[in-house]
């Protein structure tokens, strides 16, 4: 199947769904009029859940897609997949960013849920507000669609942008330590030619010169590294650095999941049970040498 | 305020020692120029089986996975009876034990007459996410051990195990005493808490980074690398001294690359260095935790597969050899561990040097293979 076949595929699947979401409430709404005979008939126009919002979804969605697809080879790459994964995977996000394109339709549906989403908006926490409340509304129904991954992805996609701030911020509080080292550093290297100063010695040769600072450096690099903030600072930026690699995992794991390409945690698993193979075929293999040098 | 007034006084001070002129250092950094410029050409020139590295001839006897055992071609006429099994670490790999055909470990012990066989751990990829200490110890080792008992027709033969590859020696001997005549052990970590007896700045990094680390980051770690890649590994390392690192691969290249020894020396070691292998995750896990964290080797609690490991059956001679300089495995986590172990035959040495310095420095050099040698001579 060539990309254009599968975006052409995609294309007319969602099309079918989409198309059916308001077809589908519609005939809800008269079922429940029917039903509802000698009440008060409910309107079309009173529905809780507006077919317009749902298919807004889709129209979310290709946003979503259009941007994973504009940063899922970095992305990929800073996740630990191998290089050239992005390319042999980035036809078939064309072809999701293809079939997801609603037409004018979608675009005049997507009105509410921008305007939901602008009128949630305040510095900050607009975007965890506006999914949340996305979610309570539309997740149930949006999973029912086959939007569940999508909705998967856009929550871990959401923690790995909070732990990349979190790992610049643990960065940015080891830089100051370790500034702080070169303060030292300069400072020793002072020292020490004060000291040479007064012994009457002279420094003669700018290599001479770096490499007094490399030692006077070094050391106060050591020991700012090695006290107990240096450590600390050190261990929360692995931390930092393990949980925003951890956070785009699971972006890519979803994203895998959505394009039926198998994770890293899939390989794992697979050469987890190779292992315990492995490790029993030993075992006979010994069980059977013995016997035989018996 | 008060800071930078004594900042400017102190520079006063230093100003004096510094008989640099605009003209001198001129005239210096320009003739610095000129050697970098002289020296890239060299590196250009240098021919490549010049840089050739761990080069003793040998014969691949075995291989399992990426694993390999290797039998080097002896030189001696008449060989000593029991033949000597070189384990390198995993964290890097075995050519360190040859890197060049003067600085050779492996070429004086076949010099000296015995019959060396050493193990390639080769490198590690995704499938060996899983491999364990035990599957080193109990699989890739103890086969080794065995065939080259098998070959040599001897129960038990000598094993020297160096670093993280001394570790694994130590497991296996405590777990099968009866297949290891002698063990030696060089620049190995045992006592994983030993540098809090003896604090030194600048060393013991990697174990103090461990234990400021909770028991779950290290399982983030593995969780998230699956297989520790070399390269990681390399930049701990390179943490470890990071402004000697950095001049290492500028002014002091200015020397490096004028002198043709010199080059050719750095260039091999280069080499060594680029080729760091990859480290399998539940080694990783278990040698933070178990090891850098709860330091379960010294207190015989390290269970590998099903079976704890007791020092106390170690009762074989043992030669625990270290470095004086050693900055990655702290002379206090190497020194003073005779008491664990279940021998009366036990010598320790000190070697000047650091940790790899200990395999290639001129001084160690001079004191290792020999020391290695006699020992294993006097012991069968």
């Amino acid at each position: 199947m060539t990309p254009m076949d599968a975006a052409r595929g995609a294309e007319s699947v969602v099309d079918f769904w989409v198309g059916l979401i308001p077809q589908f409430f519609g005939n809800a709404a008269a079922g429940a009029a029917a039903s509802g005979a000698g009440k008060t008939p409910s309107s079309l126009d009173g529905l809780v859940f507006p077919a317009d919002a749902i298919a807004a979804t889709a129209t979310m969605t290709r946003q979503y897609m259009e941007l994973f697809a504009r940063q899922f080879g970095s992305m990929l790459q800073t996740a630990g997949w191998p290089s050239g994964a992005s390319e042999s995977i980035s036809p078939q996000l064309s072809a999701w960013e293809a079939a997801y394109a609603g037409g004018d339709v979608a675009q005049k549906m997507l009105a509410p849920w921008l305007s939901m989403m602008q009128s949630l908006a305040k510095p900050g926490r607009a975007f965890p507000e506006a999914t949340l409340a996305f979610d309570r509304t539309y997740g149930a129904l949006a999973d029912a669609l086959g939007f569940g991954p999508l909705r998967k992805l856009q929550g871990a996609w959401q923690d790995a942008v909070e732990a990349g701030i979190a790992q610049q911020d643990a960065r940015a509080r080891y830089a100051v330590l370790v500034q702080r080292a070169l303060a030292q550093g300069y400072e020793r290297t002072l020292r020490q030619l004060a000291d040479k100063a007064s012994a009457d010695e002279r420094i003669e040769s700018v290599l001479a010169l770096l490499r007094l600072w490399a030692v006077a450096t070094e050391e106060a690099v050591h020991e700012v590294l090695q006290s107990e903030d240096g450590l600390a600072a050190t261990a929360a930026l692995t931390r930092a650095a393990l949980a925003y690699r951890k956070k785009m995992r699971e972006v890519a794991d979803i994203l895998a999941g959505m394009l039926d390409v198998a994770t890293r945690s899939d390989v794992d698993l697979a050469y987890k049970e190779i292992q315990a193979l492995k490790r029993e075929v030993r075992e006979l293999r010994r069980h059977a040498t013995r016997r035989k040098t018996r | 305020m008060k800071d930078a007034t004594a900042q400017a006084l102190l520079a006063a001070r230093a100003a004096p020692a510094l008989a640099i002129t605009p003209r001198s250092a001129a005239r210096e950094l320009e003739e610095a120029r000129r050697k970098l410029l002289r020296g890239m050409r060299k590196v250009a020139e240098v021919p490549e089986e010049m840089l050739a590295i761990a080069t003793v001839p040998r014969e691949e006897v075995w291989r399992e996975d990426m694993v390999r055992l290797y039998r080097c071609t002896p030189v001696a006429q008449t060989l000593h009876r029991t033949p000597i099994l070189i384990t390198y670490a995993l964290v890097g790999r075995f050519q360190m034990i040859d890197l060049e055909a003067d600085r050779s470990l492996v070429r004086k012990l076949l010099a000296s007459g015995f019959d060396v066989y050493f193990i390639d751990w080769g490198l590690p990829g995704r499938a060996q996410r899983w491999l364990t200490i035990d599957d080193y110890v109990s699989g890739y080792l103890d086969e080794c051990i065995d065939i080259v008992r098998s070959r040599a027709k001897v129960p038990a033969i000598n094993v020297l195990g160096i670093c993280q590859g001394g570790v694994f020696t130590l497991c296996h001997a405590a777990l099968f005493p009866d297949k290891v005549r002698n063990l030696a052990l060089t620049v190995t970590p045992i006592d994983f808490h030993g540098d809090k007896k003896e604090p030194r700045t600048g060393a013991g990094y990697m174990n103090q980074w461990s234990r400021a680390l909770a028991p779950e980051d290290i399982d983030d770690l593995v969780e998230v690398y699956g297989t520790a890649p070399g390269s990681m590994v390399g930049f701990a390392f390179l943490m470890m001294n990071p402004v000697s690192n950095l001049t290492k691969y500028t002014i002091d290249l200015v020397d490096v690359l004028d002198d043709d020894a010199k080059l050719v020396n750095f260039l091999r070691m280069e080499r060594w260095i680029a080729d760091r292998p990859d480290h399998p995750g539940e080694v990783v896990r278990q040698w933070f935790k178990e090891l850098y964290q709860e330091n379960k080797l010294v207190r015989n609690e390290l269970v590998l597969g099903t079976r704890k490991v007791n020092l106390r059956d170690v009762r074989m001679p043992v030669l625990n050899i270290y470095a004086t300089g050693d900055t990655i495995i702290p002379v206090s986590c190497s020194r003073g561990v005779g008491k664990l172990f279940g021998t009366d035959d036990y010598t320790e040495v000190a070697v000047p040097g650091g940790h790899i310095g200990t395999f290639v420095g001129g001084k160690a050099q001079k004191i290792l293979a020999p020391t290695l040698a006699e020992w294993f001579e006097a012991r069968g």
